[in-house]
């Protein structure tokens, strides 16, 4: 069997922590060697200093800065962390976009057995170059790099290097300038939500187009676009309406 | 001579068809054109309600903070778990009716001063009830001072207290107190809040993630050309900030 692990919950509302103490000694108690507590950045910072922890529960905005404040100020994050908000429209696209487990407040006990299950399966600290991402698109509401793995690893791609993205069963290709590609085994759907407030457009079932590479549009052939490569990307007729409303007003 | 009358005739014949099938072009493309207009005006008009629908949106989403509206939810579970039910139940009632009636109003303009310092308090209640200790405040509002129908827009000091509360009070170690004055004068109302928090300035600086405060944007728009709002950093002795001091005034007719 596996040791058991400890826990950090930092938030300013204590009732969100009782909550969230509650739940996880109900659900968990034989897994969870240890939970500590904290209400804002600077007395978490001290917490860490003195606690080494498996797994974080973070509130975002905390009284005295922000989660992401707290994450930047350690040396290093050596553990898993799971996002906590009482409600952000943007964060919660970016955290799907980026893979990070998040759960809002109030939460349902089902989401939370399934986070913390997930950490259990694997056991992994969270990279700091993509909390780093995360952060800095959240702080800016808008995604402005993509993660993008490939068998051989992974890459990091500035959304402003992406003429289009094309669908391919359960793989989806990254069409970049000069005439690069990647293919990573994510689907086409996953890039879909955020990649939309980076100014991305769903064409087509298959092609989700950086709009500032669209160079041309024609009606022939069913409606195609002209991409700055000069590869041409097909339209479907029932998003030609709002294509058009993105150029034209 | 009678080949060259029905030769008239014919040519007559064909002057009227003519006509007609000029006239009935005419009257074609006068409907046509009336027909496009009347889709383009639908169409503007359409356009027109669903800005309507985002404003009325907008100003409803900058009335109330999403973070008050889901904390106090988690609040109110925390009561049930404890089993404290009969508290978790008044919790509930009360949130009830705030949402209610921001509901109710956020379509109406402007609503009697009685009414907006009601739902100010229920606010403030509901805060407090959440903060504990860590938050007191008074209202001094005397309906005597006040005409029947004096009125204030909708909705518009709830903003300014939530402020003092999230971006003033939560942001400083000392107990926050708030204080709404309201008085009225030859032709206008007068409005203060003032709170105990971390000063203007400091609130500015302060960059909070997601819910960026449009709320005094929204004051000053609707408080019009002849209302006025004034913001005023409050200092101690020493010069350190203590607190932040609104002024509003809003013109009665």
């Amino acid at each position: 069997m596996k040791s058991a692990i400890t826990i950090a919950i930092v938030d300013d509302e204590a009732d969100a922590r009782f909550l969230l103490r509650q739940e996880l000694e109900k659900q968990f108690s034989h897994q969870i060697a240890l939970i500590a507590e904290a209400e804002s950045v600077q007395s978490a910072k001290r917490l860490l200093k003195t606690q080494s922890i498996d797994l974080l529960f973070l509130d975002i905005q905390l009284a005295d800065g922000t989660g992401f404040n707290l994450l930047e100020s350690l040396p290093e994050v050596g553990f898993s962390v799971v996002f906590v908000t009482a409600y952000s429209d943007f964060a919660l696209r970016a955290f799907d976009f980026f893979a990070f487990a998040y759960l809002v407040k109030p939460f349902k006990q089902k989401d939370l057995i399934r986070v913390v299950n997930q950490f259990l399966d694997k056991r992994q600290p969270s990279h700091s170059s993509s909390i780093k991402l995360l952060s800095e698109s959240i702080a800016n509401c808008q995604i402005t790099q993509v993660v993008v793995a490939d068998l051989e690893g992974f890459r990091i791609v500035p959304v402003a290097d992406i003429i289009y993205l094309k669908s391919d069963g359960n793989y989806t290709l990254f069409q970049l300038q000069d005439e690069q590609k990647i293919i990573c085994s994510k689907t086409l759907k996953e890039y879909d939500l955020g990649l939309e407030t980076a100014g991305f457009f769903r064409t087509h079932r298959s092609y989700l187009v950086n709009l500032t590479h669209v160079r041309s549009f024609t009606r022939q052939d069913g409606g195609t676009v002209e991409m700055s490569n000069g590869h041409t990307v097909p339209i479907g007729r029932r998003r030609l309406g709002a294509f058009r409303e993105k150029f034209l007003g | 001579k009678l080949s060259a009358e029905k030769q008239q005739l014919r040519a007559q014949r064909r002057q009227q068809y003519s006509y007609f099938l000029g006239s009935l072009g005419f009257v074609l493309l006068l409907l046509g054109v009336a027909v496009a207009l009347y889709y383009r005006k639908k169409q503007s008009l359409a356009k027109t309600a669903a800005q309507a629908l985002l404003i009325e949106q907008k100003l409803w989403r900058a009335q109330m903070n999403p973070h008050f509206i889901f904390n106090s939810l988690n609040s109110i579970k925390r009561l049930y778990v404890e089993g404290r039910t009969e508290k978790a139940n008044n919790f509930l009632s009360d949130f009830s009716c705030l949402l209610r009636q921001i509901l109710e109003r956020s379509n109406q303009a402007t609503i009697p001063i009685e009414q907006e310092v009601d739902f100010l308090r229920l606010y403030l209640e509901l805060e407090k009830r959440r903060l504990g200790d860590k938050l007191s405040y008074s209202i001094h509002f005397d309906s005597a001072d006040f005409s029947f129908d004096d009125t204030i827009p909708s909705l518009l000091l709830q903003p300014l207290v939530e402020n003092s509360i999230w971006h003033g009070i939560l942001k400083t170690e000392r107990q926050g107190q708030i204080e709404v004055r309201l008085s009225r004068e030859d032709d206008c109302v007068r409005c203060l809040v003032e709170d105990n928090g971390i000063g203007y300035y400091a609130s500015q600086q302060e960059k909070s993630i997601g819910h960026q405060s449009k709320g005094l944007t929204l004051v000053r728009e609707r408080l019009g050309e002849h209302g006025h709002l004034l913001i005023r950093e409050l200092t101690d002795n020493l010069g350190h900030a203590s607190g932040t001091q609104v002024e509003l005034t809003i013109p009665q007719l």
